[in-house]
């Protein structure tokens, strides 16, 4: 196992909070949730070693320390009502969390990111807070390197972040991915944080290397999967000689999505 | 449902002549709208309000009431008219403030009410 704890948590905190607010309805709840699991993690991990599927433990694991929690704090009947929900929703098909059973349920995990990512991008929201609230919540990036980003204080990227997550929730916001004639309002903001997250990758603004590989090649292995000859390069900056980063191909979930013609030819236009 | 409030903004010297062509259309628009909401199921209230000048502002304090010609906020922009709306999340709602504001010619404001 060549896995680290960190290295675990760059890679899946973004996927397990997408897939959590789904099922949760919640984004605070999703976050400490996530943040929770992955405590456990590091507490069980070094003993235990890293289980098969990482990703899937995490999810798993901060579901049912949310159940818990919404028990535990749960005076009104509604919050019960969520909690049973919870329980008996089908995010694992047989009701019985065995880890290594998770596959079929991370299939669906890129759709919860791509809808996550147009959530955020909501055009009720402010543009440079919807471009935050991405970083935030998919990049996992802390809200220091997102403030670095805007050129603004940490204190008051902070607001901006806790302000906009709860405007969508004040609001009634809904978790689904939006129809065509709703992408092009969104779109400039999820291809900006795309574009900030390689950056961030390209130039880290904290930490001991001056690149962080874990956010540019993630940006960039997205396009190398599913890279095909013939098309145009693409606009992003190119910190790797062997390959360029492909910002259509970098919007998770496109494959499987049945909206993601119109959204692939918005792309395809914007880059030309 | 949620309940949404759609508010309409305008000048505060804006005052509708009924008589004009330009109010009945509007006047027109605002019913067909108000229709379809409620055929929709999506009507709770609305109204058009008298100008801010007719506001009166009151105020309560260690029992004592007390009363100063209005409106309370002194800004050029005023409220003129509302709805008040039963939608299942912001993008519902966000389509019929689409609709109000097309129908009343005007920008309208969204605001999700607690609870």
């Amino acid at each position: 196992m060549t896995d680290t704890l960190d290295e675990v948590f760059r890679r899946e905190a973004g996927r397990c909070t997408a897939t959590l607010i789904r099922v949760l309805g919640d984004i605070d709840l999703a976050e400490d949730a996530v943040a929770e699991a992955f405590a456990i993690a590091a507490e069980r991990w070094p003993n235990t070693g890293i289980p098969p599927n990482p990703g899937g433990w995490i999810t798993t694991t901060a579901r049912n320390r949310a159940i818990d929690r919404l028990r535990r704090e749960s005076t009104r009947s509604e919050r019960h009502l969520e909690a049973h929900r919870l329980h008996t929703d089908s995010m694992d098909p047989d009701h019985d969390p065995e880890l290594n059973r998770l596959d079929d349920f991370v299939d669906v995990v890129p759709d919860d990111q791509l809808r996550l990512m147009f959530l955020c991008a909501h055009p009720a929201l402010a543009a440079d807070a919807q471009v935050a609230l991405i970083l935030r919540l998919l990049a996992s990036l802390e809200t220091k390197e997102i403030a670095k980003a805007f050129l603004v204080p940490e204190a008051t990227m902070a607001q901006r972040i806790v302000r906009a997550k709860r405007k969508l929730h004040d609001n009634h916001a809904s978790y689904r991915i939006p129809r065509a004639a709703e992408f092009p309002d969104r779109l400039h903001a999820v291809l900006t944080a795309i574009y900030l997250i390689y950056t961030e990758g390209h130039t880290a603004t904290s930490g001991q290397s001056l690149t962080r590989t874990d956010l540019s090649t993630g940006t960039r292995n997205r396009g190398c999967r599913r890279n095909t000859p013939g098309r145009e390069p693409p606009s992003v900056p190119r910190s790797d000689d062997r390959s360029r980063a492909r910002i259509v191909d970098a919007l998770p979930g496109l494959r499987h999505d049945p909206v993601s013609d119109p959204l692939r030819e918005l792309l395809g236009r914007l880059r030309n | 449902m949620p309940h949404y409030l759609i508010s309409v903004w305008h000048d505060e010297t804006f005052e509708l002549d009924f008589s004009t062509p330009d109010a009945q259309r509007r006047v027109a628009q605002v019913d067909a709208f108000n229709n379809e909401l409620q055929q929709a199921g999506a009507w709770v209230f609305a109204a058009g309000l008298h100008p801010a000048s007719s506001a009166t502002v009151v105020r309560s304090s260690g029992g004592d009431v007390s009363m100063t010609d209005g409106p309370y906020a002194e800004t050029k922009e005023q409220m003129g008219g509302f709805w008040v709306i039963d939608a299942t999340d912001l993008d519902a709602a966000l389509e019929w403030a689409g609709k109000a504001a097309a129908a009343c010619e005007g920008p309208v404001e969204v605001r999700p009410a607690q609870g």
